[in-house]
């Protein structure tokens, strides 16, 4: 019963035949009701076709203009805040020109793959950045690291199949080799696992998965 | 919407998530006359879908974090929050003043799509066709009326001379109907 109102509401809220106030309590609603929250992306996801006939607008570009100076001014409100960090900073980079030819360390070179990875509850979990320079994959946790032996795995855009990348063993920087690399460049998603330790014995992931994403690809060419 | 070109929205939505703004240019160049012409279709007026448009870009920015993949394909996520900014708008917009919208939708009618930058129409599923076309052409005309113009039951109710119950009873047939069909 209690669950065919929700599908009712959920039905009327992605329709849009909820009044505001009515709306606004239902998704306050659905972000504690996991049921609520499946029939809105249910209806959502049905309803959506209906929108095929409709003709695409471009919108002016002071639309655009407006989104970037909203995005930008967190940093320009900022501005007076941050002068004295800006000077010490400045005074950092004299020293460090002063000291190039013998801080011959090169900076890091850009990112070129990343998956941002929820858990099964559907929490921020890992983010997972490689970079072909170096063969290096940084696992960043944003929350904590679960108990066990993690490994990390990549589903390929090619055959479909997962493939292990690394047992993690808390590792937050990992060493790829050639092979492991290419996973990354042909992976659909990355997957972590707890597995046993020393890592998953058949070579497939366990169904105690932690983490999932789509990799993303950041750089050109 | 092929599954890959979702998959390619997917993708600048996770590194958009992590403030590449590069990607949330790609993002808003792909999709934004799509989406603007989603909202305009609600509150037929240029500057208020446009106003719409901007909102709903941000609250990507904001939460691009929290798009789930496995929940939602990337274009219903971006397409459910233009259409409640849009919505939110329309409401505010209606109490803010009793006269109704200008409605510029006769006056541009007659204008073509703009191709350029403009996402691809969204490719009807089969099954929801199947589904949609079982339903009585006046619950197909109320869930249109709801969902693409974002009229409420009673405006609804007015616009086929019906009551306001009648109206509720269509949309939860149609709803009915619908879930049973796509469901099988």
């Amino acid at each position: 019963m209690f669950d065919a109102m929700i599908d009712k509401l959920a039905f009327d809220y992605a329709t849009g035949s909820l009044n505001r106030l009515a709306r606004a309590a239902f998704k306050s609603f659905s972000k504690f009701n996991h049921n609520a929250r499946s029939q809105i992306n249910f209806w959502e996801e049905q309803l959506s076709p209906l929108n095929s006939a409709t003709a695409p607008r471009a919108p002016s570009h002071l639309v655009w203009a407006f989104i970037q100076e909203e995005i930008d001014k967190p940093k320009a409100n900022n501005a007076n805040l941050w002068q004295p960090a800006v000077a010490v900073a400045c005074a950092c980079l004299l020293v460090a020109f002063t000291l190039m030819p013998v801080l011959t360390k090169p900076s890091h070179p850009a990112w070129d793959y990343v998956a941002v990875m929820h858990s099964p509850s559907d929490d921020l979990s890992l983010i997972a950045k490689s970079r072909k320079e170096g063969l290096i994959l940084e696992l960043e946790w944003q929350a904590s690291i679960p108990n066990g032996t993690i490994e990390l795995w990549a589903e390929s855009k090619s055959d479909g199949q997962t493939r292990s990348i690394a047992v993690l063993d808390g590792r937050s920087q990992v060493q790829l080799s050639d092979a492991n690399w290419r996973l990354i460049k042909d992976a659909h998603r990355l997957i972590a696992t707890i597995e046993e330790e020393g890592g998953s014995a058949t070579g497939e992931p366990s169904e105690q998965w932690v983490a999932s994403g789509l990799c993303a690809r950041l750089s050109r060419g | 919407m092929t599954d890959d070109s979702d998959d390619a929205l997917a993708s600048l939505i996770a590194r958009t998530s992590l403030k590449d703004q590069r990607a949330f240019k790609q993002l808003y160049d792909a999709t934004s006359s799509y989406l603007n012409g989603i909202a305009y279709r609600i509150l037929g007026n240029t500057a208020l879908s446009e106003e719409a448009l901007q909102e709903a870009y941000l609250q990507v920015w904001k939460n691009a974090h929290s798009y789930r993949p496995s929940k939602a394909r990337a274009m219903t996520w971006l397409i459910s929050i233009t259409r409640y900014r849009a919505l939110d708008k329309l409401a505010k917009q209606q109490k803010a003043n009793e006269h109704p919208l200008e409605n510029e939708s006769d006056a541009i009618a007659c204008e073509q799509p703009q191709p350029e930058g403009a996402y691809q129409q969204w490719q009807m599923s089969q099954s929801f066709i199947r589904c949609f076309e079982q339903l009585d052409s006046r619950q197909a005309a109320c869930l249109k009326m709801a969902y693409l113009e974002g009229h409420s039951r009673e405006t609804i109710a007015h616009a086929m001379a019906a009551k306001v119950n009648t109206v509720k009873s269509w949309l939860r047939r149609a709803q009915e109907k619908l879930k049973s069909c796509l469901m099988q």
